[in-house]
């Protein structure tokens, strides 16, 4: 597979941020990932270039071809993503599409790499992601029908980077799969260690004002919360 | 590479002559598996001048130069005390743990645990056969013990309460003794009814019941010489009926009682004698016999024949006595069945296994110690008529060519190679509680094996094991050889990808699962096969990856080489050559200076060895185990080195985290941005250890030495 990457790559120095730069590659996957089942995760390669700091670009590819839906899947959801951000300030928060890899039996995904730490309770705001979160949803309900209400689907913090005041959103397997408004607020701000207060607190806060930006009139966020439960529950038995 | 085979504690003094059954016994198999293409050594205590070896052309170690002395074995005690007195020590220890009497032979014999260590070095074998289970037999296995698989062939040793050891110990203590003992072996082979005795201390699988063996083929040569001419050449008379019996002049024997059986003969007017074949010793008693029952006239004594002679002896007499009459006497000794080979009807007395020697149309078996019933069966056998006894011959070949050693050498083999193959079996659980889980998959399947033994073995069905793999340009056409493949965490992932994984392991019960595994995944490309990567049966240049992953620093674990660098070295060259062109080596394996081990035990299963110089972790490792220290690990230059020194000019390291059994990143080594990005974005932050790494890994030197101190590497070498 390295050999195609490698390849593909020089034949598109665009991407790199030097072109001529000699390249390494690290493997990443996460702990869960090929445990469990033969079609269970993802496996990435991020490419590093000569003399700098962060990565360039991610590979995403599965461990057998049989899982090859996945990365499908996947890179289908960020040009989706991408389509309903174009030409904005939202652009930024996801990674972009550059290249799907697919001759039947090695198929991978070739992105930009989305920089930023991990978000943190300590070191980030919550403001800050859940601010930008939902002005990116509103952009999108007010841009088009068909992004009405088009959510990421897995905002758990694991995939809630922050960089300065940059915030970006990593894994696309369930875009667009829920369609119930105000889960991925939930699922960000429920997985986040707080206290029962201020997780109430915010609830209250950020709820409202979500529904109001994407212009969703909803009596009760309240109501919603076993729709959510359901929806998560359902998540983990497919996990 | 052919199995090597070192046959020792051969019972008995020198290399024959003078005449002694094991001996023979011992290079009749080395002969023919030497023929078979294997490599065979024998030890013997020493050389006499007129030495005769079968023409086994075995490789041969003596003890002595020479017939030894008292000062003889004296020097020598000396000589291997010094040589090593941390074995002698530890060897002298082990015995008196299991046998609290201290006596001048097991203070000789430690020194020559000592001795037998550097045959062991110099020979290098396989597998070690130890003929009878005495003390010399015990220091073996203390040498060989977790190294070389050691089969025993026992005799009476074990159940003759008047033998060795037997005669001092308590009923409680001979227990122990021969429990302990016995089961430093990984099979016996018991001698007919003498299993009785490892019976009595082993489970039945662990003890094969054999027969012996003999030359048949030889014993079947067709003379030129007629039967009239054989015994004008040995002096005998022409119209006497002959009994012959060969064996050491020892009462055991039963000489005397077939002297005694002559003369009751004679007073009934039968001119029937006897052909007496001995060694050098004990014969003026049994002349003295035969003086004082007035048979000399009819008692021939011989001594120290060589095989020709026995066979040219064999054909001119009328029929062979075998009257052993004590405890000791074990299955059906070499001379009784060389008789047999030769074509002559017997006689033998219902002691031991010797009844099992008779059909019923080869000859009588009569009551021990009975010599009236010894004459009355000879004279039956000279009252039949020519062609009677012509079919009576013809049965007792028949039932001695069973015994051909060209038969019971192939049936030893199969039996080496299966203890062999048991034998090298590591791994977290104990070998039997393995056995024990593939009965479980066997019977109840694998559901019941994963709720009974989740957990419990170094197995997983987790296919990121393998992730490796994604720093190389693999393609679905490789060919790939997984050498150390244990239970499958590597074979089983790859063969998904690739066209076919070779699974090379050196414990078949290991290998077992594994198969087993692969048929449950349907995998059908993956072949297995046990064996080791120095005998790696393999074309070279046939694979395009070769994976040694946790295997490269065991493999200085062998008595092949005497410097565990060296067997490394070997064993990437051999990887080299089974290599295609451009073909990829994966090695992974610890680092030396690991911070972790400062927590961690070494594979020398003690702590720090890693840390010290060779020397001195060879010292302490050899102290506190009794062995060297030979399981190296080194740094990443160290590996470097190696793989330069192996031929790999092109070499790439990684940094697998959180380690090489889990390469859940691999961080490309010489990229130090990479390492940082992995330690303060990728890396789990939990820990104390990794907080601190993160806080490091601001500053490039800190970062440096961490890199230094990084657990394992994941090495990319291409041919």
């Amino acid at each position: 597979m390295i050999t195609q990457i490698e390849k593909l790559i020089r034949e598109n120095p665009e991407w790199l941020r030097s072109s001529r730069s000699s390249l390494s590659f690290m493997k990443v996957s996460t702990p869960s990932s090929g445990t469990g089942g033969l079609d269970n995760g993802k496996v990435l390669l991020l490419v590093f270039e000569d003399r700098e700091r962060l990565p360039t670009l991610c590979i995403k590819t599965t461990r057998v071809y049989s899982a090859s839906d996945v990365i499908r899947n996947n890179y289908d959801n960020l040009r989706l993503l991408r389509d309903g951000v174009v030409g904005s300030e939202y652009a930024q928060m996801f990674a972009k599409p550059l290249y799907l890899y697919d001759d039947g039996d090695l198929i991978f995904s070739i992105e930009t790499i989305c920089l930023g730490a991990k978000f943190s309770q300590n070191a980030h705001s919550v403001e800050l992601v859940v601010g930008k979160y939902i002005a990116w949803q509103s952009y999108l309900a007010k841009k088009a029908k068909k992004f009405r209400i088009l959510q990421h689907g897995d905002m758990t913090p694991d995939n809630v980077l922050v960089s300065g005041r940059g915030v970006y959103l990593i894994d696309y397997d369930y875009v667009g799969v829920s369609q119930i408004p105000g889960f991925d607020l939930f699922n960000f701000l429920s997985k986040i260690k707080l206290s029962p207060e201020t997780r109430r607190s915010y609830y209250e806060q950020y709820f409202p004002r979500y529904f109001k930006a994407i212009g969703a009139q909803v009596k009760s966020y309240n109501d919603l919360f076993p729709l959510y439960n359901i929806e998560e529950s359902k998540r983990k038995a497919k996990k | 590479m052919p199995l090597r085979i070192l046959i020792s504690g051969t019972t008995g003094e020198s290399m024959p002559p003078p005449y002694a059954g094991v001996q023979n016994v011992s290079l009749l198999y080395g002969r023919t598996w030497k023929k078979m293409g294997y490599e065979v050594g024998i030890t013997f205590v020493y050389r006499p001048e007129n030495a005769d070896d079968l023409g086994a052309n075995a490789e041969y170690f003596f003890e002595y130069k020479s017939r030894p002395d008292k000062f003889k074995k004296l020097f020598f005690l000396i000589k291997y005390f010094f040589k090593n007195p941390f074995l002698y020590f530890r060897l002298l220890q082990s015995y008196l743990r299991v046998c609290p009497r201290l006596n001048l032979e097991v203070i000789l014999y430690s020194a020559y645990g000592v001795y037998i260590k550097e045959v062991i070095t110099t020979f290098k074998p396989d597998i070690i056969l130890v003929q009878a289970a005495l003390i010399k037999a015990f220091m073996i296995c203390e040498v060989a013990k977790n190294k070389i698989p050691v089969v025993f062939n026992t005799y009476a040793e074990v159940h003759d309460l008047n033998m060795g050891v037997n005669k001092n110990l308590t009923e409680i203590q001979r227990a122990k003794y021969w429990k302990y003992f016995l089961n430093m072996s990984s099979l016996v082979i018991g001698m007919d009814n003498c299993s009785v005795g490892p019976l009595m201390y082993l489970p039945p699988e662990r003890v094969k019941v054999f027969y012996d063996t003999c030359d048949y083929t030889f014993y079947r040569k067709e003379l030129s010489e007629t039967k009239e001419e054989l015994r004008k050449s040995f002096a005998l008379p022409q119209d006497q009926f002959l009994v012959a019996m060969t064996g050491a002049f020892h009462y055991r024997k039963g000489h005397d009682q077939l002297i005694k059986a002559i003369a009751l003969l004679k007073k009934q007017g039968l001119n029937v004698g006897a052909v007496v074949i001995g060694g050098n010793v004990g014969l003026e008693k049994w002349q003295d016999l035969a003086r004082i029952e007035d048979v000399s006239d009819r008692v021939h004594f011989f001594q120290n024949f060589s095989e020709d002679q026995k066979l040219r002896m064999y054909r001119c007499v009328d029929t062979y006595a075998n009257l052993s009459n004590s405890p000791r006497s074990c299955g059906l000794d070499l001379a009784l069945l060389e008789a047999m080979s030769a074509g002559l009807p017997i006689v033998v007395y219902d002691n031991g296994a010797l009844p099992s020697a008779v059909n019923g149309k080869n000859g009588f078996v009569v009551p021990t110690a009975n010599t009236q019933a010894v004459a009355m069966a000879i004279k039956k056998l000279v009252l039949k008529s020519p062609e009677e006894r012509g079919q009576m011959s013809e049965e007792s070949s028949k039932i001695a060519s069973k015994t051909d050693v060209n038969l019971t050498a192939e049936i030893k083999l199969r039996w080496f190679n299966e203890v062999i193959a048991d034998f090298r079996y590591w791994g977290k659980a104990p070998k039997e509680e393995l056995e024990k889980a593939l009965a479980v998959i066997e019977r109840d399947g694998w559901g019941a094996f994963l709720t009974r033994y989740k957990d419990e073995f170094d197995f997983t069905f987790d296919e990121n094991r393998a992730d490796w793999r994604f720093v190389i340009p693999i393609s679905k056409n490789f060919r790939v050889l997984d050498a150390g493949a244990g239970l499958g965490r590597i074979s089983i992932p790859l063969a998904r990808v690739v066209q076919k994984v070779i699974a090379l392991d050196q414990s078949s019960l290991r290998i077992k699962f594994l198969k087993m595994r692969a048929e449950k995944e349907g995998l059908k490309n993956i072949e297995v096969c046990v064996g080791n990567i120095f005998d790696a049966p393999f074309e070279k240049e046939s694979f395009d990856l070769i994976v040694m992953n946790g295997l490269l620093e065991w493999v200085g674990a062998t008595d092949r080489f005497r410097d565990p660098r060296r067997a490394q070295l070997e064993s990437l060259r051999i990887c080299k050559d089974l290599l295609k062109k451009d073909g990829f080596l994966y090695i992974g394996i610890e680092n030396r200076f690991a911070l972790s081990n400062l927590s961690a035990i070494d594979h020398s299963d003690l702590r720090f060895t890693s840390y010290m110089p060779r020397l001195l972790a060879n010292v302490y490792t050899r102290l506190r185990k009794g062995k060297r220290y030979d399981t190296y690990t080194y740094t990443k230059n160290g590996y470097q080195k190696l793989l330069q020194e192996g031929g790999f000019g092109d070499v790439n390291f990684y940094l697998p985290y959180p380690g090489y059994n889990l390469p859940r990143l691999m961080i490309p080594y010489d990229n130090l941005n990479a390492l940082t990005y992995a330690v303060r974005s990728l890396m789990s932050s939990s820990s104390k250890k990794r907080r601190l790494a993160r806080s490091l890994a601001r500053w490039p030197g800190a970062l440096r030495l961490y890199r230094y101190l990084f657990f394992s590497f994941g090495i990319v070498a291409r041919k």
